[in-house]
């Protein structure tokens, strides 16, 4: 039994610890002790009011922004996302004029894609009232009608140090559903809704304007938002839930909290419904969140079972989800809602009818957009300037994770006559616009949206598997692994991420790689130039039974402008094969051999690794001819041109 | 006339069906020329991809189960330098159109006559009759694209509607539901234009060459016993579908990827099953129009006619005494001919 004076002594312990942890204890994270895990530059304080008939919101924010820059800053840029979906904006036009990404854009602007956002006042604390200081900026294309970032000057600058304390309300008006935003029926998405202050980076201001193609770059901090909806609405948002309160009006106002993230994003529809699991990841258990419509009950199970998968993969291989929650919607069918990440928060998409042995719909939606957790979410690039760097990075992870769960062969399309795999649809998107454009471009000066889209996604898995044949897969995993570790929370650039690359490998002769692969838009293309046999004494008349000796030759022709490694295999009439490695830089190379054996085949690239080779066909010579492919596709066309002929007859 | 084509009181559909089988050369006939037309660009096509695959290890992953991905390479490395190859498709599928012009009016032509199906007499009466079925066909385009095409926007704003409403299965009924209302209509405007084609030829066989006589008469054709004989042509094309369904079916999930031969053989059992549908329902067209009144001279000729079954002024003075093969049909046969259809 302890003493009196001890009693008092352990209380005072068991007080102040409590105290302390309190003080520690995070609301959204299983971060450690509760520290934060990033470091917090703003804190948003949001209290908005859903109108769900108009589609409309009206709100007040308070923004508090911690002056960490280490110099004055007397202005201060603002995302007004949602004024991109009006026909005199860089989106609209660039969409219209290339084709975007997200969205589609005909001769007419559609009235109901409109949306808009309007801040009616703004002030801060010490500055007082700051409304007729906004101006609008157009810092990428000049286009003063673009009204997608908006400035503010300041009387007199913030100290380094000091923080900021901004108070904003402002009217959103939702499109109708528009890159990934607005509303469906009676969905409404609330992405981008909100106005967001720009990163100061690298010396200056990062606020691009919302282009075509590119998407988001903001710096981390907290979210306190209370959303008030219609009480038959169910409401998915980043971080957690903390709060609900029932108002006279036939509302609920429900209240968010979400730290150590970037963005803020929210789903309402009546139709929801609620499916929950727990991930138990290696920081500790995370609340799997999914919202899925009614008319999709029968997905429940797939979406969370993906979800959770993918979770297990990640944390596996490249490190631990440090959230509490993790909420998966739904969209409505039929929006541009579909796949879409936010922190802690990704829209997936499906549809009612979608098999199982499409992956490609469902499944690959949902591991794309929660990979982002990862290349996006943490690892926070920017995504204006190196979209290849989180969309990049995660269709390469996408590819090994879908692999890993679905087969190799088939982590696309499993059907029993006909199969796709996820990472060879990433290169067959690259070779659809394999060569305008490097991988480093900003996203928004790409030739085209599909240019874009090849390069960004496609070309970089294809790169990056390239480069795993390689440095190794382990290797490359323990790379990804260490850019994740020592970046999240961060934004990294492209050079942080190759120079793990060469560090962990330890390889410093990537570099010609990396030159002509990332900053460059060379093909690369190896072919067998010939592969043939010949006696000898070719001068000599031989039998059908002349058993050698043979002079085998086989020559190598390089058709692209990409330099590159060659291994090539030969096998032969008796079993034995060789191995030969060319540096790949002539435009061709002869190997002879002279061996009591025909050659059989020749094969460069025998272990499949080099997915940038941008023809498969010709990277090997089978001397036997085997026509069964070629006679299948042709039966094929024979098949539709008789079934078009008849259908089109039909008119007789 | 086709002596068949006498069995006034047989159903259409089974009449249809028999003059098929008495002339199942038309299917013959018309297959092959189906097959012509895919076995030219399929050559082709076999041509400009065996430089490519025959001799490649790549080719493995299209010969196995089929790897889309490895396809979708192909067809960018084709669709660059082969363009040709889908000119060719166009061009053959257009012929095979064109050349249906023969086959059908062929086609009628045998089952109205019941002369030999051998291939010179589709290919003459097909000629004979080319320009005729033409003319019929622009007067089936003239009234089915604007029918078809107001359904279609109807449709399409009965659409938008229902998507702000329905969504999910209950929009992919809809969906489907307007669209089955489209084709049944499709259906209906083909069905009316087969009778009107076999009309042509009937009036032909009279010497009467006037395409536009044969539009009305077989609308009126077309509402006698409308619903039973439009069921049944909708009948004959679902069983052509569901046929070439199947095979279709079980060439994806039943034919080992690298039997070519076999995936060809169960391919154009699925391509007969539609062209066994259609001359089917051109068979049924033309039962249609000789069970009609207007070919009373031709029809009660071929019948004993029972007085107690009312007026039957319409036995021509030169009724041939020598029987026809149906002569020898039972009593009850006669018996059950329907009076109204022998009124006009």
């Amino acid at each position: 039994m302890l003493q009196k004076p001890a009693i008092f002594f352990v209380l005072l312990v068991i007080a102040c610890s409590a105290r302390g942890s309190n003080a520690q204890t995070s609301i959204a994270t299983n971060a450690p002790e509760g520290k934060p895990l990033s470091t917090r530059v703003v804190a948003y304080t949001i209290d908005a009011n859903l109108n769900t008939d108009k589609k409309t919101l009206d709100a007040t924010e308070t923004l508090e922004y911690k002056n960490l820059t280490g110099q004055p800053l007397d202005t201060f840029p603002f995302h007004l996302y949602l004024n991109a979906f009006r026909p005199q904006s860089t989106f609209s036009y660039e969409t219209h004029l290339e084709g975007g990404i997200r969205a589609g854009m005909g001769d007419g602007y559609p009235p109901e894609k409109i949306g808009g956002i309007t801040i009616s006042q703004i002030s801060a604390d010490g500055y007082g009232d700051l409304t007729q200081a906004m101006q609008f900026t157009a810092p990428d294309d000049g286009n003063m009608q673009d009204h997608t970032v908006m400035q503010i000057h300041l009387p007199k600058p913030v100290a380094p140090g000091e923080t900021v304390r901004f108070h904003l309300t402002f009217h959103d008006k939702f499109p109708l559903s528009i890159a990934r935003n607005g509303y469906k029926r009676d969905f409404i998405m609330g992405g981008q809704w909100f106005p967001k202050v720009g990163v100061f980076w690298h010396g200056a201001w990062n606020c691009h304007q919302y282009h075509a193609t590119t998407e988001f770059f903001a710096d981390f901090g907290t979210f306190d938002v209370k959303l008030t909806v219609p009480n038959r609405y169910i409401v998915g948002a980043s971080g957690v839930q903390i709060g609900e309160q029932q108002n006279a009006n036939g509302t609920k106002t429900l209240h968010f909290y979400g730290e150590d993230i970037h963005d803020f994003a929210w789903a309402a529809s009546p139709h929801f419904l609620v499916a929950d699991e727990t991930f138990q990841s290696s920081m500790g258990p995370v609340k799997l969140h999914a919202l899925v419509l009614t008319y999709h009950a029968n997905m429940r199970q797939r979406y969370l079972s993906i979800l959770k998968r993918t979770m297990q993969k990640f944390d596996e291989w490249y490190g631990p989800f440090p959230y509490k929650q993790m909420t998966l919607i739904d969209p409505e069918p039929g929006s541009e809602m579909y796949g879409m990440e936010y922190p802690t928060l990704i829209t997936a998409g499906t549809d009612w009818w979608v098999p199982k042995a499409l992956p490609i719909g469902l499944e690959v939606t949902a591991e794309h957009e929660f990979g982002h957790q990862y290349w996006y979410g943490m690892v926070a690039t920017n995504e204006f300037e190196e979209a290849w760097l989180d969309e990049g990075i995660n269709s390469y992870t996408e590819a090994k994770v879908m692999a890993a769960l679905y087969g190799k062969d088939t982590s696309a399309v499993a059907f029993p006559f006909a199969t796709a795999s996820d990472l060879e649809t990433q290169r067959i998107g690259y070779l659809s616009d394999p060569d305008y454009d490097p991988m480093t471009r900003f996203a928004w000066k790409f030739y085209s949206g599909n240019s874009y889209g090849a390069i960004t996604y496609g070309k970089t898995a294809t790169v990056l598997t390239t480069l795993e044949s390689v440095v190794g897969e382990p290797t490359m995993q323990k790379a990804l692994r260490a850019y994740f570790l020592k970046y999240r929370f961060t934004h990294p650039t492209g050079t942080d991420f190759l120079n793990t690359i060469v560090e962990v490998s330890g390889r410093t002769d990537l570099q010609t790689y990396f030159d002509q692969a990332v900053s460059g838009t060379r093909i690369l293309d190896y072919a067998v130039a010939s592969a043939d046999s010949e006696p000898v004494d070719w001068w000599k008349s031989t039998s059908r039974n002349y058993k050698g000796p043979w002079r085998t030759v086989v020559a190598l022709h390089r058709r692209g402008d990409f330099i590159f490694p060659v291994t090539v295999e030969v096998k032969f009439s008796d079993g034995s094969k060789v191995r030969e490695n060319w540096d790949g830089a002539d435009r061709w190379i002869r190997y002879t051999y002279v061996k009591n054996a025909k050659v059989v085949s020749a094969e460069i690239d025998p272990d499949h690794g080099v997915l940038l080779d941008k023809n498969y066909f010709n990277n090997s010579y089978v001397v036997k001819k085997n026509g069964t492919a070629s006679w299948k596709l042709a039966n094929y066309w024979m098949f539709v041109e008789q079934a078009f002929s008849q259908f089109a007859a039909w008119i007789v | 006339m086709n002596p068949m084509l006498a069995h006034r009181n047989h159903s259409t559909l089974g009449t249809g069906l028999r003059l098929l089988q008495q002339n199942k050369r038309l299917l013959l006939w018309v297959y092959l020329a189906n097959l012509l037309t895919g076995l030219l660009p399929a050559l082709a096509y076999h041509r400009q991809v065996s430089g490519i695959l025959d001799h490649s290890f790549a080719a493995q992953r299209i010969a196995g189960r089929l790897d889309l991905s490895y396809l979708i390479e192909l067809l960018q490395h084709t669709t660059k330098n082969g363009m040709g190859v889908y000119a060719l498709f166009s061009l053959l599928a257009l012929g095979y159109c064109v050349f249906s012009f023969i086959l059908a009016a062929g086609i009628y032509y045998v089952f109205a006559t019941g002369e030999r199906p051998t291939l010179a007499v589709v290919e003459r009466s097909g000629i004979e009759y080319f320009w005729r079925f033409v003319r019929i066909t622009l007067f089936a385009l003239l009234i089915s694209l604007p029918t078809l095409g107001i359904l279609a926007v109807l449709r399409n704003v009965l659409l938008k509607h229902a998507d702000n409403v329905y969504v999910g299965r209950s929009f992919f009924f809809i969906s489907m539901g307007t669209f089955a209302i489209v084709a049944i209509v499709a259906v209906f405007l083909r069905f009316w234009f087969d009778i009107a084609e076999a009309y042509v030829v009937q009036l032909g066989e009279n010497g009467d060459r006037r395409v536009r006589r044969s539009v009305i008469p077989a609308w009126r054709l077309l509402w006698e016993r409308f619903f039973s004989n439009y069921v049944s042509y909708l009948f004959i094309g679902i069983l052509g579908w569901l046929g070439f369904s199947f095979f279709l079916w079980f060439w994806a999930v039943g034919v080992p990827p690298r039997l070519v031969g076999l995936a060809w053989v169960v391919g154009q059992l699925a391509i007969v099953c539609l062209l066994f549908a259609r001359i089917w329902q051109r068979g049924m067209a033309t039962a249609i129009v000789y069970s009609a009144p207007a070919s009373e001279p031709f029809v009660a000729a071929s019948y004993p006619v029972v007085p107690t079954l009312g007026p039957t002024s319409v036995i021509p003075e030169d009724h041939p005494q020598d029987a026809p093969q149906d002569a020898a049909e039972p009593p009850a046969a006669a018996n059950s001919i329907d009076p109204a259809s022998q009124a006009g």
